[in-house]
């Protein structure tokens, strides 16, 4: 395969032009050398990248599979979905990896997911799970990060940062292009439902901007542009493992913290239906979920036996999971949207 | 229609090497229908369009009339502050570190957006340095870096260097016996401006200004996350909103339509006040100033330039100035030993000079053949067709182009199977517009001097070509040739949309990183993208340098 892409590349060298005429005969070559069936797995960038899970899952599904498993990163998890909307029927994609709970009735009703036919074990996942679709494979609760040396006393609670001083400044992504913006969305839409325009409207004067994606917002806040970041309750950890350093902390809110949930499904015209249930099948055992915490710094599904890493001992634990069902989700969130940026563009 | 034919002049002579004119009409066919092709093509599969309705949404028009107003008010900035800066790198030509930041302005455009977002924070933002000497001063902190401010001061920041440079070439193109004439009547400043440089500028202007507007219509993250709210939108957002988050092919396909209409029409009359910019000249021309220029004397002037010079410096370089010194804690360079940044540099350097090399020659012939059109009196109306075209990648929003690809070819094949091969097609195709821009001028002119008394003598193609266009030609072929392999090295979006597993280069890598809490490593690879592409830019030009047969473009 990966000889194959040389040869492409060499050709692309020397023609230059002409790729219909290449497009056409790339369609012939691969297949004829038989080789294990590979397995190819939708994705987001930070989940496939290898600084992500994805190189480890990609040896351990190997181990036991005889097949070869190809991720494919595409740059958000809003691009899984349109990429696999936007191949159709046509799509070489067995399984689809890093959806959240609030897009499920979403990819669902694109007609391009199969169920999953899996048994579902008891599940450390706030609440139950009985999707016929979709497998959760982690998850994570929004937060406002701070950094103790610098912030003393963060807001205990949703009413009370929306209370803080002005002076007080927090970045936000944007919910249109960042899954943590939209998450933040949800969440206030949970907590504040007909009165949510009113608390953006109450948190705009803090909002210093509101950024595109993740990065962005979290590398301004470390660089103490800001003093708070939305991000996950287990974005501290990370700090911990790798950098050793204690000082940031998620800020506990009384009301409960926006949940999210990532989820995988199999597509109808999977190319390997059976290698793909297979696949979702592994998601859930120990070999798999064992990479989640310190490789997608979320929490496993399904907790390992030794327990989680110390660093996730030392985490905020929500009191309540928020999240709003699918399908409210899908009827309503444009108008949400447009909620936000009325609150906010006044 | 005969390949040839575009090309035949009123003496009824064939004219230059036909194949550069027939491999020009072909390419113009290819990019128009690769462009034209997946453009429709999301056009048919979105069926009707509702441009209609989109349009009777206040949103709409909102995000339109900011879109405008700041894409208009960065390209008056940098352009504006393009003209002072150029003229004085022009009339200084001896100070030290002249060269390193003509080379420097070169590269500007290659900087990852986020890694400059964040060099503006760390100087510019709340906790910057201004601020911090604002503090030490005795005065108040100030937020100016967050609103419609940030959004012009980062597109300053990438569009000034841009812009100084291609007035920069404009200026390098002044004869010096017009210098040796000011001189000679003694021509003040204001004099030198208007009489000698003005008319240079004001040919250069108009195509400068078309690309950094179209460059800041289309910006994406650099108004989101600095303008401080949704408020601040431009149609590439709603465009992205449109594909990604509704996936509501029709309404994506209708803003794109808009887009694609509102920047074709500006375009048309950017170009319309004066054909081609006379981009690219040879860059050695660029480095040493016309020993002629009378307004060199003077403490004033001197004084001024030097200030000029002195805050361009200083405002364009602190940003990076600021990211290097965020890596000197040493904790990002482990990044260096590991292989898969290795990796990630090899197929960055592999990809651009693909890319590089296809945009080059497809720019050349395609130039060529704007140079024909330009020489025979019956063709000429469509002599800007081929720079239109050109400038099409710049219009059509990247997403937009990558679905429609995505829609024209799944009849064919996965899109994914093509990876490296699409990345490196696209990102031709995307710079195209820029070597396009640096070649057609001296094409022009070289074909319009010289072709007709080559023929008249009775030179052949080939000698033609390599006695009479190549010695000149070169320069900025090789300039083209820079300007397009770094442009590809930096390239984030069209990877972005093919990336896959095994496809890994530097800005994807910082990306990468940046999206794995790992800031420092981002910095160290993001400095490392910038001096590779520094490297890449000072070797290619260096190959004009080979072979025989130095002449002065003029």
């Amino acid at each position: 395969m990966r000889k194959f892409h040389q040869i492409q590349l060499l050709l692309s060298f020397v023609c230059g032009a002409g790729l219909p005429a290449l497009a056409q005969e790339s369609t012939d070559a691969p297949e004829t050398d038989a080789g294990p069936p590979v397995l190819t797995v939708y994705t987001y960038d930070s989940f496939a990248s290898d600084w992500g899970p994805g190189p480890k899952v990609e040896e351990a599904f190997e181990a036991v599979c005889e097949c070869d498993l190809s991720f494919v990163s595409v740059d958000s998890s809003t691009g899984i979905l349109s990429r696999v909307q936007l191949e159709g029927d046509t799509s070489p994609a067995d399984v689809v990896l890093g959806l959240d709970n609030s897009q499920v009735v979403e990819a669902l009703n694109t007609g391009l997911i199969a169920p999953h036919e899996v048994d579902v074990p008891a599940l450390d996942l706030p609440g139950d799970w009985d999707d016929a679709h979709f497998l959760p494979f982690d998850f994570g609760f929004f937060a406002f990060i701070y950094d103790e040396t610098r912030m003393q006393d963060p807001p205990d609670s949703f009413e009370a940062l929306l209370q803080a001083d002005d002076s007080m400044k927090i970045v936000i992504q944007d919910p249109r292009s960042s899954t943590p913006g939209l998450g933040l969305l949800l969440w206030v839409k949970a907590l504040y439902n007909d009165q949510a325009g009113a608390a953006w409207k109450r948190l705009a004067p803090k909002i210093l901007t509101v950024t595109k994606g993740w990065s962005e917002a979290y590398g301004m806040f470390l660089e103490e542009e800001a003093d708070m970041v939305l991000s996950y309750t287990t974005s501290p950890a990370y700090h911990q493992v790798a950098e050793n350093e204690t000082k940031y902390r998620a800020a506990a809110f009384e009301e409960g913290h926006g949940m999210q949930v990532e989820v995988a499904g199999m597509l109808k015209n999977a190319p390997n239906p059976d290698l793909a249930r297979r696949f979702l099948g592994f998601i859930l055992t120990p070999a798999f979920q064992s990479l989640i915490p310190t490789g997608n710094w979320m929490y496993p599904v399904a907790f390992p036996e030794e327990g989680l890493p110390d660093a996730f001992n030392t985490l905020v634990r929500p009191s309540r999971a928020l999240s709003i069902n699918a399908q409210g989700v899908t009827d309503n969130r444009l108008d949400w949207i447009d909620e936000f940026n009325q609150a906010l563009s006044q | 229609m005969p390949a040839g034919a575009l090309a035949v002049r009123p003496s009824g002579r064939r004219s230059g090497p036909a194949g550069f004119t027939a491999a020009g009409i072909l390419l113009l066919l290819l990019v128009l229908a690769l462009v034209g092709g997946s453009f429709g093509g999301l056009l048919f599969h979105a069926g009707e369009l509702p441009v209609g309705a989109v349009l009777e949404r206040p949103y709409t028009w909102s995000i339109i009339r900011f879109t405008l107003w700041q894409a208009g008010l960065s390209t008056l900035l940098s352009v504006g502050l393009a003209i002072p800066l150029a003229r004085a790198l022009h009339r200084r030509r001896g100070f030290y570190g002249r060269r390193l930041l003509i080379r420097l302005t070169s590269v500007s455009l290659v900087v990852p957006t986020m890694v400059a977002i964040l060099g503006m924070v760390a100087v510019h933002g709340r906790n910057g340095w201004v601020n911090d000497l604002l503090a030490f001063a005795g005065h108040a902190r100030q937020d100016y870096l967050y609103g419609l401010a940030g959004i012009l001061m980062t597109h300053v920041f990438f569009n000034l260097p841009l812009a100084t440079r291609l007035m920069l070439n404009g200026l390098a193109e002044i004869p010096s016996a017009q210098w040796k004439l000011a001189a000679l009547y003694g021509f003040r400043d204001r004099d030198v401006f208007r009489l000698v440089e003005w008319p240079v500028l004001r040919g250069v202007i108009p195509g400068v200004a078309g690309v950094v507007f179209l460059l800041c219509f289309t910006s994406f993250a650099i108004v989101l996350s600095l303008g401080g709210g949704p408020a601040a939108s431009t149609l590439e957002v709603a465009i992205y909103q449109a594909l990604r988050f509704e996936f509501d092919l029709p309404k994506a396909a209708a803003l794109s339509l808009i887009q694609v209409l509102l920047c074709g029409i500006l375009t048309v009359l950017f170009f319309s006040f004066r054909g081609a910019p006379a981009w690219g000249a040879a860059d050695a021309a660029v480095m040493e100033a016309d020993r002629h220029r009378p307004d060199t004397g003077g403490l004033g002037g001197r004084l001024a330039d030097a200030a000029v010079i002195t805050l361009a410096a200083v405002y364009l370089l602190t940003p990076f100035i600021a990211v290097a010194l965020g890596t000197l804690d040493g904790r990002g360079w482990s990044i260096v030993t590991d292989g898969r940044f290795w990796h990630a540099l090899g197929w960055s350097v592999l990809i651009s000079l693909a890319a590089g090399f296809i945009a080059t020659a497809s720019g050349f012939c395609m130039a060529w053949l704007c140079a024909g059109l330009d020489g025979s009196p019956g063709w000429r109306p469509l002599r800007v067709l081929p720079e239109l075209v050109g400038a099409l990648t710049l219009i059509i929003p990247p997403l937009t182009l990558g679905a429609g690809l995505f829609l024209l070819l799944r009849q064919y094949t996965d899109a994914l199977s093509l990876g490296h091969f699409m990345v490196i097609s696209v990102n031709a195709l995307f710079t195209l517009a820029f070597t396009l821009r640096v070649l057609v001028g001296p094409v022009t002119r070289q074909r319009r001097r010289f072709e007709n008394l080559g023929r008249s003598l009775g030179m052949s193609s080939l000698a033609l070509w390599r006695l009479v266009y190549w010695p000149v030609l070169k320069r900025p072929i090789c300039y083209a040739l820079a300007l397009a392999t770094t442009l590809a090295a930096g390239d984030m979006g069209v990877i972005a949309l093919f990336g896959t597993e095994r496809l890994s280069t530097l800005p994807l890598l910082v990306y990468r990183l940046l999206g794995g809490y790992r800031l420092e490593q981002a910095a160290v690879a993001a400095l490392c993208l910038c001096a590779l592409c520094l490297l890449l830019f000072w070797l290619l030009e260096q190959l004009a340098r080979l072979g025989r047969g130095e002449a002065r473009d003029a």
